[in-house]
């Protein structure tokens, strides 16, 4: 390796670092002024390379100016995304996390519509527009298109920090970050605030868009540079300088590992260097005090149909009865793919209802939590193919593994919420990482395949409607062993800390021990549900554990309404049916998918959940029309929650 | 039990209450049929038509959906029904798209996927449902599943680089090749093959070097290989990957002849992405949208007549297999019979018993394997794309 190869891999790397940190900067602003993860930001990355492209095209301007013009257009992007949807989630005074998962639904609108906008094909910018060949630098040769981006970043960058020391919307931006309450009583309208934070984020997604689009070409796949980018903000510390210089760190460091060490886990370095450096330095020493109380009020089916507490008991266990009753009995009405489908609505009920234990109990934001459905799928295959063991038993041992994993890194519980959402995402792409490379246990992307049909004493669950029944049986005896363990002692501790930390550990309650306790039973269920979508597919893959599902379980557990089981379940259904029964309208249901996401966060705050028993109470006459969706109604002027 | 999995049930109730206009097309389909007494044979398409690589599901689904206008619209006795299905190339969602297709659709056959780690997760399924399956994936051991109802239309990776590296060695005199490719599957069994070319002719590759799909920055690779000194790269897969590569190809001023190890370069879409920078790579592949090629110049004009582009090998490739699949039809009395279409392709098995399509005599071994010889060309110019054909 001659010093003119390896000065060109820092030069690449550091090129695209301060990409990087312009895609963090907007991460950064968002979570300083509204706390907010925006999982729509590497769209916006990708409608930026988009928009370049056109105007590349289209019109006579140079680069530098399609730079400018670009990050203008994309921020007037952001700045009408805000205004039409996620303004009204936060005037709805929703739970953080339905902000998070409208920008989700965003996201997948922005990637769908640049399909049908620009087609389904990569494009790539004219020749020579962001600089061609070389500049010699100190002998050695540099590509005048590197040098040409960290200079067009680094202006980029320093024309964002004199806005905020040197303009009075600047500072008057820094007042709301530090303290938006006394910047509202001083005038400083918090709505405008996020706006405008919208607005630069999208804008600085934009400029970034451009000047990554020469390197990587434009794709739809340009959005995962996102999570990415997170990562450098994190490890910046969500401080606006330390992301300037995160990203360029982050950079140095993958060109560097890949060219050296191994590409096949240069993601897993950023990655685990995200997770290492929060875990060292962002866990909290004393509690917070925090937590993620719901904050609208639920109708339960209980109040619905007029029913007195205090047969409660009785009505529940006639409900699930009811329930079950019918469950069992739509196999009887349904052809093989029907069953197909259910089946696998089933089997992410189980991780569904898994996830939602430790949301809306614990109180934690998961990402990365189809990595725990994979060790359990490639646990439970690799006992069944490679050892021959009987059905029962791989579906244990996926459990065992998968739960034990979870106890393993149940530490990441510790870090606040943000921090704990990239932990776990960064934890989610190394097991993806590993399921991919891992090869003499996981045999790469080829995946598994052969697993044998499950048999119970020589009874083969092999047609789709016999797997119903299997999947509906598990699903049950999870679903029971959670309700009845939410509603113990131990359950009521999770609620009482989320509902008050510090309360609950004035009470006694080992708060830390139960989080993590919740988030290995959460793990445990991903890993029988990994299991049986093992046995069900009978052919494991990586494809089947990335960041698109682990987003997917959580938009199940928000959809569904947090902190009730039987809403995830309901989320799980939405979320398989939906595209799965659209595929008459082909890509439109992908659309139409992102459509109903957002729609829900902005109309449903309470989720599923909330609306069903809603819906029969008002039509039975035993509910006022108008109850209020929202448990505070007074404003609460950091708008955090 | 185990037998009756994918066979179907009547259409339920249940089913129509939730997608009524679905069950309305198919009862009045149902009910139309007999009347016209017209024979229909459904096919399933299956590929990635959103997502990142939906460009490669399209060319696919085109190609199919050409044919099947050409013939519909020349006779009246059979119509050909084409069923397309996405994957988002995910492979669990091929899986329940294939179960979809042939538990409720009924197709008689089922052309795709087109990831080859797809494809190799659905030929169980095509097996047990006995239901013929055509795929352009690549992978070897596609073919070597044990099942009789999968037919690659296409040559897999191993035949396909040996012709590669036989004309860049023996025709331009290559000596010092290195090797380039992705980590997965096909990608694996690419660099195999083509160090047993290499193998065969007496010489090893210089270099070998792996990436992982989805990887943008090949300079450490790169750097790698070119302090071995090649005189020739071969490299595979990936789209956006393989374009990028010719790029920082040149960048670092690698004097290579670049040879394209995967039917990739044969697409024009792909060749306008890589640009300049891909002009003059050489490949293998079963066909190449050349104007001047009289046996194929009616199915270029006809495909650019209809969907304003220039078609590419996988649009090919599904031409003929639906030619195929009519023309078994055909053979059967003009009964769609999944069974019969499997027994007539299987029954394509050597030069003097292949079927005359645009890809040439094509014959399967007995594998399922394409066996005709593929044609050699060469990139001559990016924008529009050209090609040059080398052999023939």
């Amino acid at each position: 390796m001659t010093l003119e190869i390896v000065a060109q891999q820092i030069v690449g790397g550091l090129a695209l670092g301060f990409i990087y940190a312009l895609i963090a900067l907007g991460f950064t602003m968002m979570l300083r002024a509204t706390e907010l993860v925006n999982f729509a930001q590497g769209e916006l990355v990708m409608a930026g390379a988009y928009i370049g492209f056109t105007l590349l095209t289209v019109t006579p301007l140079p680069y530098v100016a399609v730079f400018v013009v670009t990050a203008a257009l994309t921020g007037l992007l952001g700045v009408v995304i805000e205004i039409a949807t996620l303004r009204i989630i936060r005037h709805n005074r929703s739970p953080l996390l339905n902000l998070i998962i409208a920008t989700v639904g965003i996201g997948i609108c922005l990637r769908i519509l640049a399909q049908m906008i620009w087609g389904a094909a990569p494009l790539r910018y004219p020749d020579g527009s962001a600089g061609d060949g070389h500049i010699l630098v100190a002998g050695l040769p540099f590509s005048s298109q590197h040098l040409m981006i960290i200079a067009l970043a680094a202006v980029a960058m320093f024309a964002l920090h004199m806005f905020f020391q040197r303009t009075l919307i600047g500072t008057a931006w820094r007042a709301a970050a530090y303290d938006s309450a006394t910047a509202e009583l001083m005038g400083i309208g918090f709505d405008k605030i996020v706006t405008l934070t919208f607005g630069i984020s999208s804008a600085l997604a934009g400029a970034a868009g451009v000047l990554i689009a020469p390197l990587f070409l434009v794709g739809q796949e340009l959005w995962l540079q996102g999570p990415k980018a997170f990562a450098a903000a994190a490890l910046g510390q969500f401080q606006i300088l330390g992301t300037m210089v995160g990203g360029p760190v982050l950079g140095v460091l993958e060109a560097v590992a890949a060219g050296h060490i191994s590409s096949s886990y240069k993601n897993a370095i950023a990655y685990g260097a995200t997770i290492i450096v929060l875990m060292l330095v962002a866990i909290p020493r004393m509690p917070a005090g925090g937590g993620m109380p719901p904050q609208h009020v639920r109708i339960t089916f209980r109040q619905a149909l007029g029913i007195s507490p205090e047969r409660a008991g009785a009505f529940n266990l006639a409900g699930i009865a009811l329930v079950l009753v019918a469950a069992m009995a739509i196999p009887f009405f349904i052809d093989d793919y029907t069953a197909n489908v259910f089946s696998l609505m089933l089997i992410y009920g189980v991780a569904a209802v898994g996830l939602q234990l430790v949301i809306g109990f614990a109180g934690a934001i998961i990402v990365g939590f189809a990595a725990f459905l994979g060790i359990g799928a490639y646990a439970s295959a690799i006992a069944s193919t490679s050892f021959g063991l009987p059905f029962p038993v791989p579906l244990v041992i996926a459990a065992v593994v998968a739960g034990v994993t979870g106890l393993i890194f149940g530490p990441m519980l510790r870090l606040p919420t943000h921090y704990c959402a990239i932990a776990t995402l960064g934890f989610g792409e190394i097991c993806h990482l590993i399921f991919v490379n891992w090869k003499e246990v996981t045999n790469g992307m080829s995946g598994i395949s052969g697993i044998p049909k499950p048999r119970i004493f020589g009874y083969e669950f092999a047609s789709d409607q016999q797997f119903y029944y299997l999947a509906l049986g598990i699903l049950v005896i999870v679903y029971v062993s959670l309700m009845r363990l939410v509603k113990s002692r131990y359950g009521r501790g999770l609620i009482a800390a989320r509902e008050n930390e510090l309360a609950a550990l004035a009470m006694g309650v080992n708060v830390r021990r139960y989080r993590t306790l919740a988030f290995a039973v959460g793990a445990a269920c991903a890993g029988i549900s990994g299991s049986l979508f093992a046995y069900f597919f009978s052919y494991v893959s990586p494809d089947s554990f990335v960041l698109v599902q682990s987003i997917a379980f959580l938009t199940m557990v928000v959809i569904g309404g947090l902190g009730s089981l039987g809403g995830a379940l309901a989320g799980a259904a939405t979320v398989v049916c939906i595209p799965e029964f659209l595929r008459v309208v082909a890509e439109f249901r992908i659309l139409l998918y992102g459509l109903l996401i957002v729609l829900f966060m902005m109309f449903l705050p309470g989720g599923l959940a909330d609306l069903a028993p809603r819906t029969f109470g008002v039509l039975l006459g035993n509910l006022r029309k108008n109850v209020p969706f929202s448990k505070r109604e007074v404003p609460d002027a950091s708008a955090n929650g | 039990m185990s037998k009756t999995t994918l066979q179907s049930k009547p259409e339920s109730t249940v089913w129509r209450v939730i997608v009524p206009c679905k069950a309305l097309v198919v009862a009045l389909m149902l009910s139309a049929s007999p009347a016209y007494a017209q024979k229909v044979i459904k096919i399933g398409v299956l590929g990635p038509l959103t997502g990142d690589l939906a460009y490669a599901g399209q060319f696919q689904l085109r190609g199919a959906q050409l044919r099947a206008e050409q013939i519909n619209a020349q006779q009246k006795d059979i119509k050909i029904e084409i069923i397309a299905e996405d994957d988002e190339s995910k492979c669990d969602r091929s899986v329940a798209a294939a179960r979809k297709l042939i538990s409720r659709d009924q197709i008689h056959a089922l052309l795709g996927a087109w990831q080859s780690t797809c494809t190799l997760a659905i030929v169980p399924i095509t097996k047990q449902a006995e239901i013929p399956q055509y795929t352009t994936s690549v992978a070897t051991p596609i073919t070597q599943q044990g099942s009789e109802w999968i037919f690659r239309v296409g040559l897999q990776t191993g035949k396909l680089n040996r012709e590669t590296i036989g004309y860049a060695v023996k025709t331009l005199g290559r000596k010092r090749i290195a090797i380039l490719s992705s980590s997965e599957e096909v990608g694996k069994s690419f660099a195999a093959t083509s160090e047993t070319a290499l193998k065969e002719l007496g010489l090893q590759p210089v270099a070998k070097e792996e990436y992982s799909r989805g990887d943008k920055d090949f300079s450490g690779q790169l750097g790698r290989i070119k302090a071995a000194n090649p005189d020739a790269l071969i490299f595979a897969t990936g789209f956006q990957e393989q374009a990028i590569i010719a790029r920082q190809v040149r960048e670092l001023g690698m004097n290579v002849q670049l040879l394209g190890g995967d039917t990739i370069l044969g697409n024009p879409k792909f060749v306008e992405l890589a640009g300049k920078d891909i002009e003059g790579a050489i490949l293998a592949t079963v066909f190449l949208p050349t104007d001047d090629d009289s046996s194929i110049g009616g199915f270029v004009k006809a495909y650019r007549e209809r969907f304003k582009e220039t078609p590419d090998p996988w649009a090919g490739q599904f031409y003929d297999a639906v030619s195929i699949i009519y023309e078994a039809t055909k053979a059967n009395g003009g009964n769609p019979d999944a069974k019969k279409i499997g027994a007539y392709t299987r029954g394509l098995s050597s030069p003097e018993k292949s079927y005359p399509g645009i890809l040439g005599k094509i014959y399967f071994d007995k594998t399922g394997d394409g066996s005709w010889p593929p044609v050699i060309g060469q990139v001559a110019g990016s924008n529009p794309p050209k090609y040059k054909l080398l052999n023939r």
